[in-house]
């Protein structure tokens, strides 16, 4: 999800930051070779180290391991980070995956209890982890319904083209982002096609949450071109199908 | 049970090494001097014979001799006239850099990194 608000800052014409500090996964240090891996959750003094040295930049992208929750909100109300990132005019937005077992419900639950209304939030649903309704069904999914947390639902890519993927990251011998990999010669078309697809919901549905990710969406300078989605537009007349009007 | 502890038979020109680099012998002309003495040997041997000697752990209570510390000596007398204090270099600081109480150094290296758009 980092890699899709990232590609669509870099579409978008915003500047965006970014450190890695998942060193189990290196996600995004695989994916950007130019975001330097920071152990900030080995202690509290690199922590520290990390969040007053974030640059003046609109967007700022972190990602940590999921397993450092309880560091990360202990840190953060000890050091009162929420009061230092307001003093320089910042403020958080914070990642919900949305899942269905205990331990990811449980993390989502003292995030949201440690930071309440101090941060934004976006939910983000990937149908590859999460196949029940469990947290849609949540009172916490109803506050967020409430208080218009955006919401970015990831498209399911099929096997074969993630597969492509990893074709094309071992012909270039480095992991490549998805924007990277479809303009590879090898990538066959229809997976290509799929992948442009989901940038395209990606982008749109990072657009919509804008508000969220950077401080002004006047930043914005290219806005994504909207695929219409034909079959959402035309509903079909159940009693007169075939009644079509072009 | 172990026999005798091996030791190199460069072992008793240990000094003889030791002054001869100090007076700026090569390796291959010390390998000269000792096969004057006898002892067939190689620059490269005596290199790592030295070198191994410089790492040698000593055994508690084999140590070499050290050289003896120069005796501590009374202070001069004060003098009759105090000293200038202009002239006395400034006394520390409580907030100068003191080496040895100096935090470790901060990462050179920045943490974030900042992605231009390079999207036309």
């Amino acid at each position: 999800m980092m890699e899709g608000i990232l590609a669509w800052a870099n579409f978008a014409g915003v500047p965006a930051a970014i450190v890695d500090c998942d060193g189990e996964h290196l996600t995004l240090s695989k994916r950007f070779p130019e975001a330097a891996f920071v152990d900030a959750t080995r202690s509290r003094d690199e922590f520290l180290q990390l969040m007053s040295s974030m640059p003046d930049s609109p967007l700022s992208v972190a990602d940590f391991p999921a397993q450092a929750t309880e560091f990360l909100l202990d840190s953060m109300q000890s050091l009162r980070v929420l009061d230092a990132l307001e003093s320089n005019g910042t403020r958080m937005t914070v990642l919900m995956f949305a899942a269905d077992d205990p331990t990811a419900t449980a993390s989502m639950a003292k995030t949201y209890r440690a930071l309440g209304n101090r941060v934004d939030y976006v939910v983000v649903k990937n149908p590859a982890r999460f196949r029940s309704r469990l947290f849609d069904e949540s009172s916490l999914a109803e506050l967020f319904r409430q208080n218009g947390v955006p919401v970015i639902e990831l498209p399911a890519v099929t096997a074969t083209t993630l597969k492509q993927i990893d074709n094309a990251s071992a012909e270039k011998r480095r992991h490549l982002t998805f924007v990277e990999a479809v303009k590879m010669p090898s990538f066959l078309a229809m997976c290509r096609f799929e992948i442009d697809h989901f940038i395209n919901r990606v982008y749109v549905q990072c657009e919509d949450a804008a508000r969220v990710l950077v401080p002004d969406t006047a930043m914005i300078q290219n806005r994504v071109v909207r695929l219409a989605d034909r079959l959402a537009a035309m509903p079909v007349d159940e009693f007169q199908p075939l009644n079509i009007h072009e | 049970m172990g026999g005798k502890p091996f030791q190199s038979k460069l072992e008793p020109h240990y000094d003889l090494m030791r002054d001869a680099r100090r007076s700026r012998q090569t390796w291959q002309a010390i390998v000269e001097i000792l096969a004057a003495k006898g002892i067939t040997t190689s620059a490269p041997a005596i290199y790592s014979f030295m070198k191994r000697r410089r790492k040698r752990r000593y055994a508690f209570g084999m140590e070499p001799n050290q050289p003896l510390l120069p005796a501590v000596t009374d202070p001069p007398a004060p003098t009759a006239q105090p000293p200038n204090l202009s002239e006395l270099p400034p006394s520390p600081s409580e907030f100068e850099a003191d080496p040895l109480s100096l935090p470790p150094k901060m990462k050179t290296k920045p943490m974030w990194t900042v992605l231009k758009p390079n999207n036309p």
